[in-house]
């Protein structure tokens, strides 16, 4: 078991991994933390977008019990390195060239973004998986993430007027090299509770504590700023879900009952995109809103748990 | 001169000190500003300039790899901001494409472009998919071996997943209709008509030009652009 920071905030349920190591992978070296027998059939753990693998920490120590358990901080995230640009498409390199340093079939979870891409993983890298559980990662709404209050309506402009407002965002991306630092810890929980109302304390604390560094001037995020600068490229959500009809390894779509910042999507949305999904299971989490494994850690094990072969 | 495009430099080089309306050159994947022939500087009346795309000639390769056509394309928007005055570009290869973007996203700034066709102007079906076209990562690194054999000294050879990052035609059109004048030709050597998006979004009166005719082109470019 790895030692806890003197001042790590308690949560009576979050269980440190017992192991961890950096892996070199195409052109940068993820963190990857470890629970469980390394005997045991693999699970691979993938976070969402801002979000990091101790995020994990309540239900990987579920899973431990029947599994090696190994979870990533994608590039840019936790303690993986920062990179000069980030693709979706890199990302999901990334979880395949984990499950080829595993080297045997393995079973794929993944959150939020982290969903979309191990469903894409699944698609590219059969034999290396067997059974796949997105936590309603199941790609934006139909009109899109990115519309912002008080900002252009985005599904009003061209395409060339919004790579313009990209390319405004990459101008000024060289004089945003690092976040604002925050006077405390409480400070930065509280920002992340705006964003996410539905996460509390204790646990909340655990979290940010985990995905943020204390320095000089305060207390900082360690994920990249640069991943907000975002890409650009075609893009359409109705795009995401015909992919996955390469998809052979089955799925377990697990979504929360709650409506929440980003998610569950629309259920007609929903049901339409995961009908191009040949081996299907769903579960609604009662009580659960975008952040599943995190708010009810004992119920999103136990599905999993009874949809995973051994 | 070295442009920032978040923490990576971009090389930018002044080819030709001149007065009058500028002439940015952007390359083909796998070549480099260097590359372009002795007689660019005679190809404008205007001061000549050229950028090295991320992970070629001059400019740094990414760390981590992930290269994609609108990262050349905000390395380019660089040295429009650098220069800050409309100016016309020519690009090649993944440069023309660029160049096309650029064309539509900066109107204000980009005068008119002349295209120098490689495939990927000519786009692929409706849907290119988020999805990776080659199997596992034994497939990507044998897509980036086979692709990246012919290109100049110094590139990252990971700039070749580019080759294979295909968009759609109607990506394309999209751009080149929100553009200033927009010539084409196909590349030097390349026996290639313009894509079939060409004329629906640019018109009979945006120019097509043949490939032994550079000249007869920039020159074409330059009376468009003037009247821009």
């Amino acid at each position: 078991m790895i030692a806890r920071p003197m001042n790590e905030p308690l949560h009576p349920d979050a269980v440190p991994p017992e192991r961890s190591q950096m892996l070199a992978v195409n052109g940068t070296r993820l963190c990857l933390h470890e629970w469980g027998d390394p005997k045991a059939p693999p699970v691979v753990l993938s976070h969402g977008m801002f979000d990091h693998s101790r995020g994990f920490d309540l239900l990987a120590p579920l899973l431990a019990e029947h599994f090696r358990v190994i979870a990533i901080d994608a590039r840019g995230h936790g303690d993986s390195d920062w990179c000069d640009a980030y693709l979706w498409n890199s990302d999901v390199l990334d979880v395949v060239s984990v499950l080829r340093w595993i080297d045997r079939p393995v079973h794929l979870i993944g959150h939020s973004k982290g969903g979309g891409q191990v469903m894409d993983a699944a698609c590219i890298a059969p034999k290396r998986i067997r059974q796949v559980v997105n936590l309603d990662g199941f790609g934006p709404p139909d009109d899109g993430f990115f519309q912002r209050p008080g900002g252009p309506d985005m599904n009003q402009l061209t395409i060339a007027e919004r790579c313009a407002l990209f390319l405004d965002r990459r101008r000024m991306a060289a004089e945003r090299d690092s976040w604002r630092p925050y006077s405390s810890l409480a400070d930065l929980v509280k920002r992340r509770q705006q964003q996410n109302p539905m996460l509390e304390d204790p646990w909340l604390s655990h979290f940010v504590f985990h995905g943020a560094r204390e320095d000089k001037d305060g207390w900082r995020w360690k994920s990249d700023p640069h991943i907000a600068g975002g890409g650009f490229g075609p893009f359409k959500p109705e795009w995401i879900a015909p992919g996955w009809r390469r998809m052979r390894a089955p799925l377990l779509a697990m979504i929360g009952s709650l409506p929440d910042t980003w998610g569950p999507l629309p259920k007609d949305v929903l049901d339409a995109r995961l009908e191009n999904v040949e081996h299907l299971d769903r579960v609604t989490v009662e009580g659960a809103g975008h952040f599943i494994h995190m708010q009810k850690p004992a119920e999103a094990a136990r599905s999993m748990l009874e949809f995973l072969d051994r | 001169m070295q442009l920032f495009h978040g923490r990576v430099p971009v090389e930018f080089h002044e080819l030709k000190s001149a007065k009058g309306r500028p002439l940015l050159l952007l390359h083909a994947l796998g070549s480099n500003a260097e590359a372009w022939p002795d007689e660019v500087l005679g190809w404008s009346e205007g001061p000549v300039y050229a950028i090295d795309f991320a992970g070629h000639g001059g400019s740094d390769p990414l760390r981590g790899g992930a290269y994609y056509p609108e990262h050349f394309l905000a390395d380019a928007d660089l040295a429009l901001e650098r220069l800050d005055e409309p100016c016309a570009v020519l690009g090649a290869g993944i440069g023309a494409y660029v160049a096309l973007m650029l064309a539509g996203a900066r109107p204000a700034l980009v005068s008119g472009a002349y295209l120098l066709g490689g495939e990927g102007l000519d786009g692929v079906g409706s849907q290119p998919g988020n999805e990776l076209s080659f199997d596992d990562v034994e497939g990507f690194e044998l897509f980036i071996a086979e692709n990246s054999k012919r290109y100049a000294v110094g590139t990252d050879p990971l700039v070749a997943q580019c080759a294979g990052d295909m968009r759609p035609k109607g990506y394309a059109a999209a751009f080149a209709r929100a553009s200033q004048p927009l010539l084409f030709s196909p590349n030097v050597g390349i026996d290639r008509p313009p894509p079939d998006w060409w004329l629906a979004a640019v018109g009979a009166n945006r120019g097509i030009v043949a490939p032994e005719d550079l000249s007869a082109g920039l020159i074409a470019l330059a009376a468009m652009v003037s009247q821009a």
